[in-house]
């Protein structure tokens, strides 16, 4: 009997550990080796020469350096592809791949000459043919460098000078040839029809100061240096995007010495504040937190009821809730930051009037849907708000909260008539043209406007060199969007970077907003 | 007679089981909270943005929230809603399981072998996929969550039923009644249902016990009730944030989630004494 | 021929089904007492593959479920396959090739064929394909379930024995409390209690994950990792399976062949080692058979909450994206193994216990 017990355990144990064992076989799965190391004794993240830098939430296995909009997108791609030059916000250049880039005399020619010697991280060389690929597919894939209607031509000149020609005069060329804009590798993609990257099988060809090493899906992005970056290879050999979906956790590993930066929430700093160990930089990255009506839902097409919903609001208690400390936010009236130079406050400003709100809203819908980002709890806490401030005026919000991919599916799509209000946040550039691809109807038109006036208007800003023109117009546009009643912004805030006193070289690297580091290869661990 | 004597051993229990006498206490407690909370003058919803995340105080015995909403309050709430919860889902699941029980157990043959093929097959599936799946497919909210709790946790008491049914179908009242043509319904809710109804309170409070741990799982997950509603597990969830600037906001909830449960469980141990006396018989030996 | 009578003393420990007879072998000059189970052994096959022929339609029946909750879920399968690139033209002629303009049935015989063959679709949000995720992720989870629910069941036996045979000393009052105090714990509080003390507090283990990134070779850093979620684990199991054995225990106590030894003299540790074990052990082995299942879902809160990559943040995030395709195939595989499950302990059952007489 006890034999017959003994065998039949063993075949249970031996069968599950097969099943275990067929798993293990995976060339992912490490052979676990009796190795001691001397590195587990400090709490560091694993070795020196490694900057782990968490990150909110997932790329996904998919990268595509064309088309990627959300922010661990842009982050990676910013590590691995390069712009040919960048625009830091207070005005000033960084020539990467491009040695110069100057205009003609009427604006209507940009002349871009590349540096000598340029090398993809695969060791071909990279020349103008690769810049005017690049150009050509970013007309081809979406309209946002069209200037009335017609695309901006990229020719070659020779294999170190690239021609662009603009079909009209426009102010904000230099931003928008350079924002966002990863130059492609024509040798690897041409042959491809698609522009989607694999990153778990397929190695990735960029210009950037990193190469990515390795993705385990849903826990890390890990970049090594990339020795033929333009600008000179890094000063550190490895940079880890942690991917971390949960704060709590986030701020427990900062402290322990297991992650070395970290956007940190204001509710979450105390640990961090008088502490020697880290260090506290607040930046702005004119980022506006927003919230948008639906136009296409039943309920939002009347205009005064929406007029109804944006007077039941109050600005300083939604910024309030989710920022906690003034010191963190700036109120604002308006789609531009507070910092920039066109920001107008001549505009229709919503301010909280209970009364007249109940009035407006009487006739309409007392059940509403607000979509937003689960993850992000500065959004839940303005959610929370918002359906507070409108419980007060009897109208019932129901908060329905998803992750970052699912509600950029949702939020992008249109004709979506399943929410009535989206909450969101956008960082466009430094110049009042890049925010045109929020309202105008042809281009991606994320607020879903479509009004031929604000369209038009846009159009005009762009075309003019005058400054004082360009001001009166965009003032404008700002009033004219505020009338609306669609577009309701809350105001812009500073972001928070909490590092360990280990990363240095911060001031070098600069922080710029979506890519927090401005180039990475200039920073240190001491 | 049988009935007095398994009064006498409740009796007994309850004044010599030190746990039975808390838990009964605690219960006791806690219902009449959850009861009368609505009476106090503090509204658990209000936002007070200025004065988030306070630590205890006077004005606020347990501090304020990341809303500013005093935290005491929303834990008596949110013990509203999870006791509501446990008990709406224990009814559901009670009705169903009683119903398929009953049926199965009374009539045999095919339409046994049919319903109980029903109770395997949705016993196959673990609970916290089948829930969070059908989760997705129902709108968020307190209706759908105690539906959806209900209708995953009904197998077992059909199970337990159907023995029961079984055993009673074979005693003499109930094959007289059927014997003189009573209508099978007539049968079933007077003759046999009172035989069967010790198994079921004792089923009763387990799947109380249980609705509620489920609750505060998927509340926990994200996939319980819609804010601003709150509930023990909901808070926990939103505590985990602050577990180093406010580790009480994560105790208080969880604490009440253990005692209440275990109120709920020693409950039904106690009541099982009411249900087999040959239990009692062996423990008094000692 | 030796007379039948005398065969009788073979009689004590005949298990059912068997039959005494005579047969003449070479041994002892010809003659001797042999029982005959054949018939027994014929039985047991008889009820195992009975057994095993009545989980297929269940299984059956899984996928029918599944296969329903699909198509009724509010996606568009295409949208697992095209980007948001693509034009209608591009949308349409791959609706065609992928076969989702065909009836009902004929998507359905094909889910299922794909599904044998291991091929459990894409997901909608990232466009991978799934079996490669479950590749990594299942192996992730049977790491950490197998050992904690081990350790969980041995430790249960140890505590359950103990506290059955010293009922309503303070040893069972303990354990029992204990016990009880347990199962009313919710798993997630724990973890996280345990994450701010262990972790933060007193700095002793790493907070997440299952490896140091560039530690990946370490056993000692993974051991590290792994010390957290499988104590919690353990204890979320253990309650459960002790109190399963302090009752089998007690009611073992009871029976006759318990108080046959005592007057037989055997001392306590005795009776309780050697012939109430068994007893005890054997329905416990069957519960080994419906942990099966737990090796894929057994620990979706504590991975979520230690960020361990196995199959549980998979699914809630799988669930929290509705991300259908992922959240079907996991409801596929649970579904199966809880019926093979089912089936091995229906079936250890059988093998182990020779009491069985009824065969239902």
């Amino acid at each position: 009997m006890k034999k017959r017990l003994v065998s039949i355990l063993l075949c249970a144990v031996l069968a599950v550990t097969a099943l275990a064992g067929c798993g293990s076989s995976d060339p992912e799965e490490e052979a676990k080796s009796k190795a001691a190391t001397e590195g587990s004794k400090e709490t560091t993240s694993g070795t020196d020469g490694i900057f782990t830098y968490a990150i909110g939430g997932d790329t996904g296995n998919t990268l595509n350096p064309l088309t990627a909009d959300d922010r661990w997108g842009l982050m990676t791609c910013h590590l691995l592809y390069a712009p040919a030059y960048y625009i830091y916000p207070d005005g000033t250049t960084d020539y990467i791949l491009a040695e110069s880039m100057e205009a003609s005399e009427d604006g209507l020619t940009y002349t871009m000459k590349l540096k000598d010697g340029l090398k993809w991280s695969d060791g071909e060389a990279l020349t103008a043919e690769d810049i005017v690929f690049t150009y050509d597919k970013v007309n081809e894939e979406s309209q946002n460098l069209y200037i009335e209607g017609q695309p901006i031509k990229v020719e070659k000149e020779d294999d170190l000078t690239v021609k662009f020609t603009l079909p009209a005069v426009c102010a904000s060329a230099t931003e928008i040839l350079s924002s966002e804009v990863s130059i492609l590798p024509k040798h690897i993609f041409e042959s491809k029809n698609t522009f989607d990257i694999n990153m778990l099988e397929e190695e990735v060809v960029g210009a950037g100061p990193y190469m990515l090493e390795e993705y385990k899906t849903g826990q890390y992005l890990k970049f090594k240096k990339n020795p033929n970056y333009a600008n000179g290879e890094a000063a550190i050999d490895t940079i880890v995007y942690r991917i971390i979906e949960k704060n709590d956790t986030a701020t427990l590993a900062l402290q322990n010495g297991e992650i070395d930066a970290w956007i940190g929430l204001p509710d979450m700093l105390e640990p961090f504040q008088d502490n020697d160990n880290f260090n506290i930089n607040n930046y702005s990255e004119g980022r506006v937190a927003y919230m948008r009506l639906n136009p296409m839902t039943e309920s939002m097409k009347d205009k005064s009821y929406r007029e109804g919903i944006l007077q039941a609001l109050d600005r300083n208690e939604i910024m309030l809730a989710a920022y906690s400390d003034e010191e963190f936010y700036n109120i604002g009236y308006s789609f531009l930051p507070g910092n920039n130079k066109f920001y107008s406050e001549d505009v229709e400003k919503w301010e909280q009037n209970l009364d007249k709100a109940k009035e407006l809203t009487a006739n309409g819908s007392k059940a509403l849907k607000l979509c937003y980002v689960e993850e992000d709890a500065v959004q839940t806490n303005q959610a929370l708000t918002i359906q507070a401030e409108l419980k007060e005026i009897g109208i019932q919000v129901e908060l329905v909260g998803m992750n970052q991919a699912a509600y950029m599916k949702v939020a992008y799509d249109n004709s979506n008539t399943e929410y009535d209000i989206f909450l969101g946040g956008y960082v466009m550039g430094v110049d009042p043209d890049m925010y045109s691809m929020l309202f105008v109807s042809i281009k991606d038109n994320m607020i879903n406007y479509s009004s031929k006036e604000i369209d038009e208007l846009f159009a005009k800003g762009n075309a003019t060199l005058d400054e004082n023109e360009r001001k009166e117009i965009y003032a404008e546009v700002q009033r004219k969007i505020s009338e609306e009643a669609i577009f309701y912004p809350f105001g812009s805030n500073l972001r928070t970077l909490v590092t360990s006193s280990r990363v240095d070289g911060i001031d070098d690297a600069q922080l710029v907003p979506i890519y927090t580091f401005g180039d990475l290869s200039k920073l240190k661990l001491k | 007679m049988k009935k007095n004597r398994r009064l006498e051993n409740v009796k007994y229990e309850f004044k010599h089981n030190k746990q039975a006498i808390f838990a009964a206490a605690y219960l006791i407690i806690i219902i009449c909270i959850s009861i009368f909370v609505v009476f106090v003058n503090v509204d658990p919803d209000a936002i007070d943005v200025a004065h988030k995340l306070q630590a205890p105080s006077g004005a606020h015995w347990f501090g304020t929230d990341e809303m500013g909403r005093d935290y005491l309050i929303r834990v008596l709430y949110g013990g509203r809603v999870s006791l509501l919860v446990g008990v709406l889902a224990m009814l559901t699941s009670i009705v169903i399981g009683v119903a398929v029980g009953m049926v199965s157990g009374y009539f045999g043959g095919i339409v046994d072998s049919i319903l109980m093929r029903m109770v395997d097959v949705f016993s196959s599936i673990p609970w916290i996929i089948m829930v969070t799946v059908f989760g997705l497919l129902f709108k968020r909210g307190l209706f759908s969550i105690i539906i959806v709790i209900g209708l995953f946790s009904w197998m077992e008491i059909a199970r337990l039923v159907r023995s029961e049914v079984l055993s009673a179908k074979e005693r003499e009242y109930v094959q007289y009644a059927r014997f003189i043509g009573t209508h099978p319904s007539h049968v079933m809710i007077k003759h046999v249902l009172p035989s069967v109804f010790p198994t079921i309170i004792t089923a009763a409070t387990a799947a109380i016990a249980s609705a509620i741990m489920v609750e505060s799982s998927l509340s926990f997950l994200g996939l319980g009730v819609a804010a601003p509603m709150s509930s023990w597990g909901s808070l926990l969830q939103s505590s985990q944030q602050y577990l180093q600037k406010a580790p009480y906001m994560a105790v208080l909830p969880g604490i009440l989630i253990i005692l209440t449960v275990y109120s709920f469980n020693k409950l039904g141990d106690v009541l099982r004494v009411f249900v087999e006396p040959k239990i009692t018989a062996g423990e008094k030996d000692e | 021929m030796p007379p039948f009578f005398k065969c009788q003393a073979y009689l004590s420990g005949i298990p059912a089904g068997c039959r005494l007879g005579v047969k003449y072998t070479k041994v002892n000059a010809g003659r001797t007492c042999v029982r005959y189970c054949t018939k027994r052994r014929k039985i047991m096959l008889k009820y195992i593959v009975k057994r095993i022929l009545q989980a297929i339609p269940l299984l059956l029946l899984i996928t029918v479920i599944c296969f329903t909750l699909i198509n009724l879920a509010p996606y568009d399968a295409i949208d697992s396959i095209t980007t948001p690139d693509m034009t209608q033209a591009e949308v349409e002629a791959k609706r065609e090739a992928y076969g989702l303009n065909d009836p009902v049935i004929v998507q359905y015989g094909r889910w299922v064929g794909n599904l044998l063959q291991g091929n459990f679709g894409y997901s909608l949000l990232s466009h991978t394909s799934i079996k490669y995720d479950l590749k990594i992720r299942i192996p992730a989870t049977i790491k950490l379930v197998l050992p904690a629910y081990l350790t969980a069941f041995f430790l249960s036996i140890v505590l359950g024995l103990i506290a059955g045979s010293h009922k309503n000393k303070w040893q069972d009052k303990l354990i029992d409390g204990l016990c009880s105090v347990g199962i009313s714990m919710p798993t997630f509080w724990f973890a996280m209690i345990m994450m701010y003390l262990l972790g933060y507090k007193f700095k002793i283990f790493p907070l997440m994950g299952m490896h140091t990134i560039g530690l990946e070779n370490s056993f000692a850093d993974y051991m590290k990792h792994f010390m957290m979620p499988y104590i919690v684990l353990t204890i979320g199991f253990l309650p459960d399976l002790t109190r399963y054995v302090r009752g089998s225990t007690i009611g073992q106590l009871k029976e006759d062949y318990v108080i046959v030894q005592q007057a037989f003299g055997a001392k306590k540790a005795e009776i309780l080692f050697r012939h109430v074990s068994k007893n005890v052990l054997i329905p416990l082995i069957t519960k080994l058979g419906m942990a099966l299942p737990m090796l894929v879902t057994g620990a979706v809160i504590t991975e979520t909450i230690f960020a361990w990559p196995g199959i549980g943040p998979y699914f809630v995030s799988a669930i929290q994206a509705m991300d259908y395709p992922i959240v079907m195939s996991i409801l596929v595989l649970s579904g199966t193994l809880i019926i093979l499950g089912n089936l091995l302990s229906d079936i250890l059952y059988c093998l182990t216990d020779p009491r069985i007489k009824s065969m239902k």
